[in-house]
């Protein structure tokens, strides 16, 4: 083999924590640098293959490459370094956060009064941030969470059990909360309801059951299996 | 050529590189051939392990890097910032100070001989 094995050398920083970002620029560099060592090579008045094989022994081989990125910690990215952090406690903070938004733009509503008096009918830019908002925080912040973590957990061939076990968390914390929205118009009054709880179990395990919240579950979960499958084909034919 | 002693070089990189991008930016294979040249040929790395330590102290903020497309080429040109030049400073003194230190325990040595 005259080049140095690069595809190797990429998924075996990437597997041992390098940041993406660091291992794409070392194999472009490296690629560059090979192309200079050769060139120089050939300029001396070497063949091709005698040039290559100069350029391949100054480089110095994928272990020894690999043994110096892997010496530098700072190299490596925080879903590696901590994977708990980034995939559950970081996304439950956040969706636990946007509860709290969504909470508090109802007090605020209930607190004003402007929002919810009969007679005071809202124009439609003014229900579109609530009513986009709330279709973000209940419908798409999950899946969203979702895709986002199995593109990163491929991106970075990290070990699919902390993404798994934070997506798993996610939905079920995510579909736990619903809301209703009636706008006020000029005889009723309008009202904001939340509600939070676990309502996906069926009517013998609690009483009523919410087949929007267990929807909500199976499809996001399932979406989340078939794209964690797909991924790889997906970005090579993306790629080529 | 020999390439050098590895348990000699702990920390050399860093002071070498920081001191030849503190006069002017430079991208991987240029550094490695001023290094080689200002050394003397003394200092002889496997090219490849420069990037490391390159993106290492970049990601430390000693070093500002920058792409430039240069015939047909994309190359990554480094630069030491101004937190560089104060590590910089650092490891000169701290390098004086060791070399001195040894050379002062080789002549005591030699003297004894």
């Amino acid at each position: 083999m005259s080049e140095l094995n690069w595809q190797d050398l990429r998924v075996g920083m990437l597997k041992n924590g390098v940041a993406p970002k660091y291992a794409r620029r070392t194999i472009l560099e490296l690629k560059s640098h090979f192309a200079e060592l050769e060139s120089r090579a050939i300029d001396e008045g070497l063949s091709e293959i005698a040039a290559q094989k100069r350029a391949r022994k100054e480089i110095g081989d994928e272990a020894t490459i690999l043994n110096e990125v892997l010496s530098k910690p700072e190299l490596r990215s925080i879903p590696s370094k901590f994977p708990r952090t980034f995939f559950l406690v970081t996304p439950t903070l956040s969706l636990l956060f946007t509860f709290g938004i969504t909470l508090l733009l109802l007090l605020m509503s209930y607190e004003s009064g402007n929002a919810i008096e009969s007679g005071n009918e809202l124009a439609a830019w003014q229900k579109l941030p609530v009513q986009a908002w709330f279709l973000a925080s209940c419908y798409l912040l999950v899946p969203c969470y979702a895709l986002v973590t199995i593109a990163i957990a491929k991106e970075r061939f990290i070990n699919p059990f902390w993404p798994a076990a934070g997506i798993v968390i996610m939905v079920f914390l995510g579909s736990s909360w619903a809301y209703t929205l009636d706008w006020p118009t000029a005889e009723s009054a309008g009202a904001f309801s939340m509600n939070w709880g676990y309502s996906y179990f069926p009517r013998a395990l609690r009483g009523d059951h919410d087949l929007q919240n267990y929807l909500q579950i199976v499809v996001t979960l399932t979406a989340a299996v078939v794209f964690w499958r797909m991924y790889d084909p997906l970005r090579r034919k993306l790629i080529n | 050529m020999a390439k050098t002693n590895a348990a000699f070089m702990s920390g050399i990189p860093e002071l070498v590189v920081l001191r030849l991008l503190s006069r002017s930016e430079m991208y991987g294979y240029e550094l490695i051939r001023a290094i080689r040249l200002t050394s003397g040929e003394s200092i002889v790395l496997a090219e490849g392990v420069v990037y490391p330590t390159l993106h290492g102290l970049e990601q430390r903020g000693l070093l500002k890097a920058k792409e430039k497309l240069v015939k047909g080429r994309l190359r990554v040109y480094y630069q030491t910032t101004a937190k560089g030049k104060k590590r910089l400073v650092e490891l000169e003194n701290d390098w004086h100070r060791i070399n001195n230190g040894v050379e002062a325990i080789l002549r005591r040595v030699v003297c004894q001989n």
